[in-house]
Formats: C-alpha cells, sequence, structure tokens
C-alpha cells in the first residue's frame, strides 16, 4: 500500500491535467509501476529496458508512433547505450541486494494481486512450467523484441499498463490531446481482463508468469545478499508456510527459491519459527542448491 | 574447489558489474534518456490507437 503511493503521489494532476515532468521522471522505481499512470512520479524500469533497447534499434526511427518522441530522444542520444548500462545496472543492483523482496513489499501490482486473490471463490493452481513465462516475457518481449523492431511491445501489451495508464487516462484525459480509442485498446483491456481474473482465482499470476521485471530479480535471487534461512532443526515440514505463501512454495525445501518474493509471511506463520531472514554473506551452498531442508 | 570458489565470489562479482553499470551509464547521461522516455514515450505506449 505504502509502495502504491510512493510510486503514484502525483495527485497535482487531478487540477493541472499534466502529467508529471519533473526529474524524478528520471529515476527509476524499482517494483512494477507504470510511467504513462497519470500519478506516477519516477519510470517504470521494464519500460525503461525497452526504451533502451529499442533506442539501440536500427528501426527506431522508421516504426516509432510519435516522431516527435523519436526526435526528443534522439537529441538526448549522444550515447544511446548509456540508457541501457544505467537501467541495467539499477535493475541488478536492486536485484543482487534483495532478490525478491521488491516484489513482495513495493510493487503496486502484487499488492493488487494479493488483495484479488482474498475475494472466496474456488481457487486453481499454477502448472510448474508457466514460471518460465517471466523469463520469456524479460529475454524475449522486453528485449529482444524492442530491439528487432524498435517498438516497445511489452509496455503496449502490459496489464499493469492498461490499469495504471491506458484507463485512468481515458476517463481523466490530459491537456495533451490523446489519439482516438482504436481495436488495440480493446486488446489491451482483454488482456487485463483475463489477468484480473486469474488474479481472483490463483495466487500472483503475473507475478509468476509473466512479469519481466520478477523474472529479472527472481534470475538473481540465488546470489542476493538478502537471504531466507530455515533451520532444518526446528522445521517439522507442517507446511503452514506454504498455506499462507503467496507464490505457493514450501520455503523448507529450498529457502532462497527464484519464485520467493521474500513477503516474509511464511517466517510470521511458521509455528515452531524455523524460519529466518536478513542480510548476509551468501555461502556457496545455497547458490544453485537448497540451503536447508525438512529434517530426515 | 575452484568451482565452490566461483559460487563464493560470484555476487560480489554481480554486485561490482551492476555498480559500475549503473555509474558509467549516469556518467555518459542515461538518467536524462531515462527522463526523456519517461516524459514523453510513455504518452506513446498507452495504446490508445
Amino acid at each position: 500500500m505504502l509502495g502504491t503511493l510512493v510510486a503514484n503521489p502525483w495527485f497535482a494532476y487531478f487540477g493541472t491535467r499534466t502529467i508529471y515532468q519533473g526529474s524524478a521522471k528520471g529515476l527509476c522505481f524499482p517494483g512494477f509501476n507504470c510511467y504513462a499512470c497519470p500519478l506516477a512520479l519516477f519510470s517504470c524500469p521494464i519500460g525503461a529496458l525497452q526504451q533502451s533497447f529499442a533506442l539501440l534499434s536500427p528501426r527506431f526511427k522508421s516504426v516509432s508512433a510519435s516522431q516527435a518522441a523519436v526526435t526528443a530522444v534522439k537529441r538526448a542520444a549522444s550515447y544511446p547505450v548509456s540508457a541501457l548500462l544505467y537501467v541495467v545496472g539499477f535493475i541488478g543492483l536492486v536485484g543482487v541486494l534483495t532478490g525478491r523482496l521488491v516484489c513482495g513489499w513495493i510493487c503496486p501490482f502484487g499488492f493488487l494481486q494479493d488483495l484479488l486473490y482474498k475475494i472466496p471463490t474456488p481457487k486453481l493452481g499454477l502448472p510448474r512450467w508457466m514460471r518460465f513465462g517471466k523469463y520469456f516475457a524479460l529475454v524475449v518481449v522486453a528485449m529482444l523484441i524492442p530491439y528487432i523492431t524498435g517498438v516497445h511491445w511489452y509496455s503496449r501489451l502490459c496489464p499493469a499498463g492498461s490499469l495504471e495508464g491506458a484507463l485512468p487516462l481515458k476517463v481523466l484525459p490530459p491537456k495533451t490531446p490523446l489519439p482516438e480509442v482504436g481495436w488495440f485498446f480493446w486488446l489491451k483491456i482483454a488482456i487485463l481482463v483475463v489477468f484480473l481474473a486469474w488474479m481472483v482465482v490463483t495466487k500472483r499470476p503475473f507475478c509468476r508468469t509473466a512479469c519481466a521485471l520478477g523474472g529479472a530479480y527472481a534470475a538473481l535471487t540465488p546470489f542476493s545478499f538478502y537471504r531466507m534461512q530455515v533451520d532444518s532443526a526446528k522445521c517439522t515440514s507442517c507446511g503452514e508456510c506454504k498455506k499462507s505463501c503467496p507464490v505457493d512454495i514450501n520455503i523448507y525445501e529450498n529457502a532462497n527459491s527464484p519464485e520467493c518474493v521474500r513477503c516474509l509471511t511464511c517466517k510470521k506463520e511458521c509455528p515452531t519459527g524455523a524460519v529466518t531472514s536478513g542480510f548476509g554473506r551468501p555461502s556457496a551452498s545455497s547458490i544453485f542448491e537448497r540451503e536447508s531442508g525438512p529434517p530426515a | 574447489m575452484a568451482k565452490r570458489r566461483l559460487r563464493m565470489r560470484a555476487p560480489y562479482v554481480l554486485l561490482v558489474v551492476f555498480v559500475l553499470m549503473l555509474i558509467t551509464g549516469l556518467l555518459l547521461g542515461g538518467f536524462g534518456k531515462v527522463f526523456v522516455h519517461g516524459i514523453v514515450i510513455c504518452l506513446d505506449c498507452i495504446g490508445l490507437i
């Protein structure tokens, strides 16, 4: 909740009908928050990552929809690779320091998914293979395709962008006139509706299957300095941790699983106090191996 | 043994690499480019087309 407010405090929009254009837009927000949201103060790291690849693309000039935007970016782009270095360095630094702590604590879209899952309906699990979707989203949709086409397709189809950017700007349009709604707008809304319905029946489906930022942080979680630990002498494998886990994992099977969003619910719910967490030196055995397990 | 040592060092190597990337990107003007994306291109990605 606090993360949502920190990322979106530009309430002046309601009076001025102008999106924030101050220097904070040059900073990336560590969570998944659309910078087209009328209230957004910071840039989305995945939006900026795609733009960095699109900027390096030979097709950038010819396919981008806004010529004014292209001109402005080209003018600022004396070193086109600088945006890429800045954004990758930022995402990597957050990932290697905290793993997916951001996903569990300050991501507005993760917070929405947790809320929707509380609606009492029959619940569904998630096939294991679908978790690879977020890595595909990161490498192919957010990096490779923008480089090849010069267009940020992940942002254009992103359900968080539709919810936080497209819909509010349609309801409360800015002073700058926007293009007319067409079929592409309705495609975005359809994707959003599918994900919203899925969030009611499955725990955090977007984070687990399609979030490119979650994919980047997940890949760095085994190396991160913020670690989860399970004391195998105290753990009774009762399963309370999995019941309360927002991403449906058994923390005692792999304390530093790439899926773990470090929300620390398992730490709170564990009846024997076996789960601990904190910053520390990652041990050799914890990287790519299970750090702890249930008692034999 | 060498593999174990490599694993031990990987987080520190990654930390140094990402910090260097961030600093280099900022020094070369990455902040300005993300700023321009943030205020101009975000309206382009709304998809009202």
